[in-house]
């Protein structure tokens, strides 16, 4: 077994509905803001619940060169945005690091707008008008492609599309190769950008809420979309200490599990498993955690699995761990989603501040954890889990500790 | 609508649920329950509302859903959306 | 100290040369080629016409009408190569190890078809009639979970969708987590679907042969002016050396080493001397112990593109030198076409069959040399060679470059 390196979260970066930028992003947080509002982006007349949570006044131009900015997809400007933003954060001059040990690990589920384009011009049988750059920006991968590319990381480069869990994985994977001393440097997070197709298939299989999303709630209709990128600088332990960088965590582990149940449905050991093993792996023990930023998308099924998976795991200890869903506000942002969140755990290690489960009005007994019901709360917070789950049972958790030094 | 009109449009719709379920036609009876004796998970079922509303062009309100729970059920929420 | 070796024990080969590995290996060695007319769409409007099809395939050998019922023809092809790998293997998973084993897949190009198919039904008969049970198609990793579901494989599942090198950043994420102690069996997959979506696209940025000169697939030849698409699925079985030999398991070969670099060159664009190639090869040769002498055989990358042939060839000169012209270099997409994701897990089951039988698939198609591809290629016929260390290269244009090196297996 290799020595392990410990691995910090150095820099952070977030572009959300509620806040594009880590300072508005974690104020919103902690005011317990709503990004759900009605889209503008795309038509949606066709389409029976009109509203999520759409990255507003997003101007990729303030954080890219516009000669460069219009060939990225969405989705890829948001991830070289939120990117650079980490970088900024931690305070990394490009030239001065070893770009052969800078990696980007990146999570999407759709990948890249012009995918979206093509497919519609395909089901409209227009060939003719396909724009050959619009195609080689429509590839998934493209997102991490292009964030290596922009900021001269040559080292390792992997795309996930484990769907709603896909920046877990990246998270995971990039900290698993600092830790065993192959990267110094990596970006690793998630980006999506609303998708039609995605809004329709939610909406066919009833799983979409109308109005809110209301994670944990007796009540509760469902999950709403969401868009963004967030985006970790993750570093060696003994790389930031050199260079005196300031750090937001520990990330000492994580851990993935497969339901091997339902292409959709959730599965309560799978996501307990997912859970265990985060603790196991890092070295701890399940009464260390006070936090966990639930998966929480709101929808019947998932909470109450989660909620269960949660007291599998927790055991009696369980009403004493704070759970809360981001989702509440910032909707399920599908790639990103786990990134944005493993964001916000983040800030909540460093400043002992847990962000609310906001819409909540009514206790539901199956899901009768302590949700942090609408206001954010001032607590120490040791360990924070982040929950990922997404189609097919792909489970990832990964583990946030607060950094003792 | 005639009688014999909606004859044929049973048999439609047992063929749509027979391709769906996998369950042959001559063994698809009326009163079948989807879930208990047929096998039908959430997903098929979802399955089964969404190729009748494609098929006849028609919408079966979300909160009905659940009361499809057999091709009885089918039938008697099928006949006044398409009158 | 356990080092935790990482072994091949299994493989399952769905392609257009041959369904199982027995075929495939066979048909390497023999030198058949799977690039035909493609059938399974009309290209008489496009400027390419040929592919790679699976052909001989028959997914209700494999598994029932119920399961094949949810299952995309990319879901068919994985699964069914997955079975044949488990089969291959020994290997069932009953509650005791179900955790223990995971599943990584390489796909990248897959749902383009089910997104726009999905899409086309909502333009064609209105939005709100989509067919909800082909919504979860439309992620990445559908086909991937369902080889999990199948097969009861839960200790965790992943998609990399790395394009053209997502094949052996695979086996490098799979041999982590086996080296970690986290798994003792990953199923490496890599699956692509020959779709008219991703042809379509292909073609319009002219990555295939036939738009700028005759559509022939012939890499390093100096005729080659583009690539042809091929489709298939590959699942090997890698495992903890000791865990398989406490079960008396048939081991195939050794995973030395998996290394990556990117070339943060330019949109889209080669690195014009191959850079990031050259240090991927020169890290896994360093991570594997295994000197530049002890190379027996390179399995390419090379798929009849241009820049990539001679780049390859470039990055061998430059990481081996003169040693450079005395190993010879086999490139399987010569038979099977660009499989993208899905090429590194068929170049990782063509190289094993190499170590096993002790012969280097030959290179179809070349017949007139290139100046700047001077290497020996094995062209003509397939030749018998006793092999010991194998390195494997994936690349593309766009960055990312990934290299292997597999040994033969010695107790």
């Amino acid at each position: 077994m290799q020595n392990k390196k410990k691995v910090v979260v150095t820099g952070l970066g977030a572009v959300s509905s509620i806040g594009i930028g880590k300072e508005a992003y974690w104020q919103a947080l902690q005011d317990g803001k709503s990004g759900i509002s009605p889209i503008t982006s795309f038509d949606t007349s066709f389409l029976r619940y009109k509203r999520g949570g759409e990255v507003k006044d997003f101007r990729a131009e303030e954080y890219i060169p516009p000669r460069k900015a219009k060939f990225f997809g969405r989705a890829s400007q948001m991830a070289i945005a939120a990117s650079q933003m980490a970088l900024d954060d931690a305070k990394i001059i490009q030239k001065e690091i070893s770009r052969q040990r800078f990696g980007v690990m990146v999570g999407t589920t759709i990948g890249e707008k012009p995918l979206e384009e093509l497919s519609e011009l395909w089901a409209r049988g227009n060939y003719k008008e396909i724009d050959k750059k619009r195609i080689l920006q429509s590839s998934v991968n493209n997102i991490s492609v292009n964030t290596a590319v922009y900021f001269k990381a040559q080292g390792d480069n992997f795309m996930f599309t484990t769907a709603c869990a896909a920046g877990n994985y990246a998270i995971g994977w990039g900290a698993d190769l600092i830790a065993n001393g192959e990267l110094d440097y990596c970006l690793a997070g998630g980006a999506d950008s609303f998708f039609y197709v995605a809004f329709l298939g939610f909406q066919r299989l009833y799983a979409m809420a109308p109005d809110r999303c209301q994670p944990f709630d007796k009540n509760r209709k469902g999950m709403m979309l969401g868009e963004g990128s967030g985006m970790l600088m993750l570093e060696s332990l003994e790389s930031a200490e050199k260079r005196g960088a300031q750090i937001y965590a520990e990330i000492p582990g994580y851990g993935l599990s497969c339901d091997a149940f339902h292409p959709t449905a959730p599965d309560v050991s799978g996501i307990a498993k997912a859970m265990e093993k985060a603790i196991l792996y890092s070295g701890l023990n399940y009464k260390d955690v006070d936090y966990i930023n639930a998966h929480g998308t709101g929808t019947p099924a998932n909470d109450k699995a989660e909620c269960a998976a949660i007291k599998q795991v927790f055991k009696d200890h369980y009403s004493q761990v704070a759970v809360s869903s981001t989702k509440s506000m910032l909707g399920h942002a599908m790639g990103a989603a786990s990134a944005l969140e493993a964001v916000a755990c983040c800030f909540a290690v460093k400043y002992d501040i847990i962000p609310p489960t906001i819409n909540f009005e009514t206790p539901d007994p199956d899901c009768d954890i302590d949700c942090v019901a609408n206001v954010s709360r001032k607590q120490k917070v040791r360990v924070a889990l982040n929950n990922g789950f997404a189609f097919g049972g792909n489970n990832a958790c990964v583990a946030i500790k607060k950094f003792t030094g | 609508m005639p009688e014999k009109d909606f004859e044929v449009i049973k048999k439609e719709i047992k063929k749509l649920v027979a391709g769906i379920t996998l369950v042959p036609v001559e063994k698809l009876t009326d009163e079948a329950r989807f879930t208990e004796d047929l096998n039908v998970d959430s997903m098929m079922a979802l399955e089964i509302v969404a190729s009748i509303e494609k098929k006849f062009k028609v919408i079966i309100p979300e909160d009905d859903i659940p009361k499809v729970r057999s091709l009885a059920n089918v039938y008697e929420m099928l006949e006044p959306l398409l009158k | 100290m356990s080092d935790n070796s990482v072994v091949i024990t299994g493989i399952g080969v769905i392609s257009s040369i041959g369904i199982g590995k027995d075929a495939f290996w066979k048909s390497l060695a023999q030198g058949i080629s799977g690039i035909g007319p493609v059938s399974i769409f009309d290209t008489s409007l496009f400027s390419s016409h040929l592919g790679g099809e699976v052909v001989g395939f028959e997914a209700d050998d494999y598994f029932d009408a119920k399961t094949l019922r949810g299952f995309d023809q990319t879901t068919r092809f994985l699964c069914a190569a997955a079975k044949l790998a488990l089969a291959d293997s020994g290997l069932k998973f009953d509650n005791d190890d179900q955790d223990s084993a995971g599943v990584v897949t390489a796909t990248t190009f897959t749902a383009m078809e089910n997104i726009a198919l999905f899409n086309k039904e909502a333009v064609d008969d209105g939005p709100q009639y989509v067919n909800p049970a082909k919504f979860a198609g439309t992620t990445i990793n559908a086909p991937s979970s369902q080889v999990s579901i199948l097969f009861g494989i839960k200790g965790f599942n992943t998609t990399i969708s790395t394009g053209f090198t997502a094949g052996l950043d695979a086996l490098k994420y799979a041999t982590h987590f086996i080296r970690s102690g986290k798994a003792s069996v990953v199923l490496v997959g890599g699956v692509e679907r020959l779709a008219v979506q991703s042809y379509i696209g292909f073609q319009s940025v002219g990555m295939l042969a036939g738009l700028k000169g005759e559509e022939i697939l012939c890499p390093f030849d100096r005729r080659r002016n583009g690539t042809v698409v091929g489709e298939g699925a590959a699942v090997v079985v890698i495992e903890n050396e000791e865990h398989a030999r406490k079960r008396k398991a048939s081991i195939l070969a050794k995973v030395k080493s998996v290394a990556g670099a990117f070339d943060a060159y330019r949109q889209a664009k080669y690195h014009p001397a191959a850079a990031g190639l050259s240090r991927a090869i020169k890290k896994a040769l360093d991570d594997a112990a295994v000197g530049k002498n002890a190379i027996d055989m390179v399995s390419s990358a090379a798929n009849s593109m241009i820049d990539q042939d001679a780049l390859e060839t470039l990055a061998l000169k430059e990481v081996f030198g003169k040693r450079a012209y005395q190993i010879p270099v086999s490139a399987v997409k010569s038979a099977i076409g660009e499989l993208f994701s899905a090429s590194g897990v068929m170049q990782l089951a063509a190289a094993a069959g190499a170590l096993l039988q002790g012969v280097i698939p030959q290179t179809l198609g070349l017949k007139e040399k290139d100046p700047f591809c001077d290497l020996d290629y094995v062209s003509g016929s397939a030749r018998k060679s006793k092999l010991n260390n194998i390195l494997i290269n994936n690349f593309g244009p766009g960055g990312n470059n990934v290299s292997a090196v597999i040994s033969r297996y010695a107790e």
